[in-house]
């Protein structure tokens, strides 16, 4: 890479990072994807319990900032949990903890979005609540949670810059790390800009269309 | 190190004038990142829903700019990015100047969304009365449109508070910012972190009661 | 003199031509009903007549003096105008009495308490006193028209416009406002009705004008063009209508 002409390793370099930006996003969206769709399920489900319990978790997680629990994790694992793990492992416990408390709500609107004509005909012709939820009303309620998904996974390659703080290699940090090597400010902050942007603002344009095409059918 | 870890609050607890002063500061910087926010917000909204395309134009490229970028990086650019400039900013003001301009970009579609809720019969309504355009906007377009938006509103404010806690990085001394100040000091990190947690985590319920209850009382039923 | 007079009005929308050499008139005190099947333009010429579309080519004559399209002449003119449309179009969170003295206060400046005073005589006139502080979103879609129609003659307009009055109502309701359109026609005030509904036609015209593609087809009264309908166009409609 040495021999290599500078403007190319620079590009290598924050392709590179843009990379692991990407996969760290993406892993927190299916990981707290997962986590929420299961959530989703207790909190629409006729236990109290269970469904104050995710009811609060998706508020506490939601309602309070990504850093300061990106913060706690930092610090706790390692303190209280006696865990030494990497600033990957660290930020992405933290972003998949937060984007499960987002998944949360977006499952559940989308399965109490669900014509409730969707639930009287499927009793109507004896199936059970499980067999209603599972044959019926979840296909329907995926579609209508795909434009707020795809509008949360921009969210989070946004909120994925937050790592950079406690040190991990993304994108942002990229952005930091040049600029101390370069001492060149403006070009360093430019690229990042422009990286991000592309990215957010082209899966933003591509989420209106699928949004569109969702409606017509 | 193995054995329980023992829980120690008032170790941190006692640096409770410093957590307040942490809020204070966190509060004004919303509060006028908001208002500052809303501004923008109006002159976007009004750009976005203009017919004539350069006026448009900018004003969509406002929008998606601050949007489809993380606030952090604007923060850095504030910070960090003006002074090569020769525009040295401290640290509350460049944290202003970023975070309302990010608000901004999103209040504008609050607000245009809420001019758009209006809906052409009640505009065409007033005019067929013999309103002018400025009587229908000022007796029947904002009316309803501030009704509208103040939810989102609303919403808007408490993200702003939370996303306040980003302009730690660039040493502005609010909650979180503090925080690691305590943390450092005490060798408490963890718990100082739980109690930062739990103030924001308080901050939003309030503020979120509050402001369904200011809703309720302003507003009278539509629906 | 009639009270209006259209010469030749045209107008597009984009490519489409949706009214075509548009010549016609109304006389004071007439109850005209403008008949035809949707797509006709009928509403698009009743929007031009409050200049709330523009037309391309052609003139309006009100009072035999030709529209002006400078913008206080439009605020100026629509006064003289009252529109009630399909959709009824209340202001939501207003009360009905609220929605009846918005615009005297507005525009005429009147008084609150004149414009309260004048509005209560005209919503006991459409048999709505006891729901003078009822918002729209309580009243039935009967209520709301005639709320409508007490809000548009609080401005005391010359000629009443009214776009598919009825078309969004209920059956049963349709005879209140048929009811208090009757009262109106009684007493002597000029009405231009545009609606698609054949029955509803018969019931309150004087004198209908049919039209279709943008296009009068026939004019004449109501009695003689329903029963000897004179183009294959008209004998259509009516037919159609008949046989549902």
């Amino acid at each position: 890479m040495e021999s290599q002409p500078v403007v190319v390793q620079y590009a290598y370099f924050f392709l590179k990072a843009t990379g692991i930006t990407l996969v760290l996003s993406a892993l927190s969206l299916l990981t707290g994807s997962a986590i929420g769709f299961l959530f989703s399920l207790l909190r629409i489900s006729e236990n109290r319990a269970l469904s104050t319990l995710t009811l609060v978790y998706a508020e506490v997680f939601r309602g309070s900032p990504l850093l300061v629990q990106l913060f706690l994790v930092y610090f706790g694992l390692p303190i209280v949990f006696h865990l030494d793990v990497s600033a990957f492992t660290t930020v992405a416990v933290s972003m998949i903890l937060y984007t499960a408390g987002y998944m949360t709500e977006i499952f559940r609107a989308a399965i109490q979005a669900v014509d409730r004509g969707q639930w009287d005909a499927s009793y109507s012709i004896g199936m059970t609540y499980t067999q209603a939820l599972c044959k019926v009303v979840i296909p329907q309620a995926m579609r209508i949670a795909v434009p707020p998904t795809l509008g949360q996974f921009i969210s989070i390659l946004k909120d994925s810059s937050l790592a950079s703080i406690i040190g991990f290699m993304e994108l942002t940090k990229a952005g930091m790390a040049v600029r101390a090597r370069t001492s060149n400010t403006l070009f360093a902050f430019a690229i990042v800009t422009c990286l991000y942007f592309m990215i957010c603002y082209s899966l933003s344009i591509a989420s209106r269309r699928v949004e569109l095409r969702l409606k017509k059918t | 190190m193995t054995g329980r870890y023992t829980f120690d609050f008032s170790a941190i607890l006692r640096y409770w004038p410093e957590l307040v002063q942490g809020v204070w500061i966190a509060a004004s910087l919303s509060v006028l990142t908001f208002l500052l926010g809303t501004a923008f917000g109006i002159f976007g909204a009004i750009g976005r829903i203009s017919r004539r395309r350069w006026i448009y134009g900018i004003s969509t490229f406002y929008v998606e700019l601050f949007r489809n970028t993380p606030l952090l990086v604007q923060l850095y650019i504030a910070y960090y990015g003006l002074e090569t400039l020769s525009i040295k900013l401290n640290a509350f003001t460049a944290a202003l100047l970023a975070m309302s301009l990010n608000s901004g970009a999103y209040e504008t579609e609050i607000i245009r969304g809420g001019i758009i809720a209006v809906g052409k019969g009640q505009i065409e309504a007033a005019f067929s009365l013999g309103m002018t355009y400025t009587q229908t906007l000022r007796k029947v377009v904002i009316p309803y449109a501030l009704q509208v938006i103040f939810p989102p509103l609303g919403n808007q404010f408490i993200g702003i508070i939370l996303g306040s806690s980003v302009a730690s990085v660039i040493t502005v001394p609010e909650i979180t910012y503090v925080g690691l100040n305590i943390g450092s000091r005490s060798y408490r990190d963890f718990e100082t972190f739980l109690v930062i947690w739990v103030i924001y985590i308080a901050l939003n319920v309030v503020l979120s009661a509050l402001f369904k209850l200011c809703g309720r009382i302003a507003f009278r039923p539509i629906l | 003199m009639p009270i209006l007079r259209t010469e030749n009005v045209n107008k597009h929308f984009d490519k489409l031509h949706v009214l075509k050499n548009i010549s016609f008139s109304v006389e004071q005190a007439e109850t005209l009903v403008i008949l035809g099947p949707s797509g006709s333009g009928k509403s698009t010429l009743l929007r031009c007549l409050n200049q709330l579309e523009r037309i391309d080519s052609g003139t309006i004559y009100f009072e035999e003096r030709p529209l002006s399209y400078e913008r206080k002449a439009i605020y100026r003119n629509r006064r003289n105008f009252g529109m009630i449309f399909q959709s009824f179009n209340l202001f939501p969170q207003k009360t009905a009495l609220e929605n009846v003295t918005l615009g005297p206060m507005t525009v005429a400046r009147v008084s609150r308490a004149e414009a309260e005073r004048e509005a209560r005589v005209l919503l006991e006139k459409v048999k709505l006193t006891d729901k003078a502080h009822a918002y729209p979103a309580k009243l039935s879609g009967g209520q709301q028209q005639r709320v409508a129609i007490a809000r548009a003659l609080a401005m005391r307009p010359k000629v009443l416009l009214f776009d598919e009055p009825t078309s969004a109502l209920d059956p049963e309701t349709i005879g209140d406002v048929l009811e208090v359109m009757r009262r109106l026609a009684q007493e002597r005030t000029t009405m231009i009705v545009v609606t698609h509904e054949l029955g509803f036609a018969r019931e309150i015209a004087e004198r209908i004008i049919f039209m279709d593609i943008g296009e009068i087809i026939e004019e004449g009264p109501s009695q003689e063009l329903l029963t000897r309908p004179k183009s294959a166009r008209l004998t259509a409609f009516l037919d159609a209508v008949l046989h549902k």
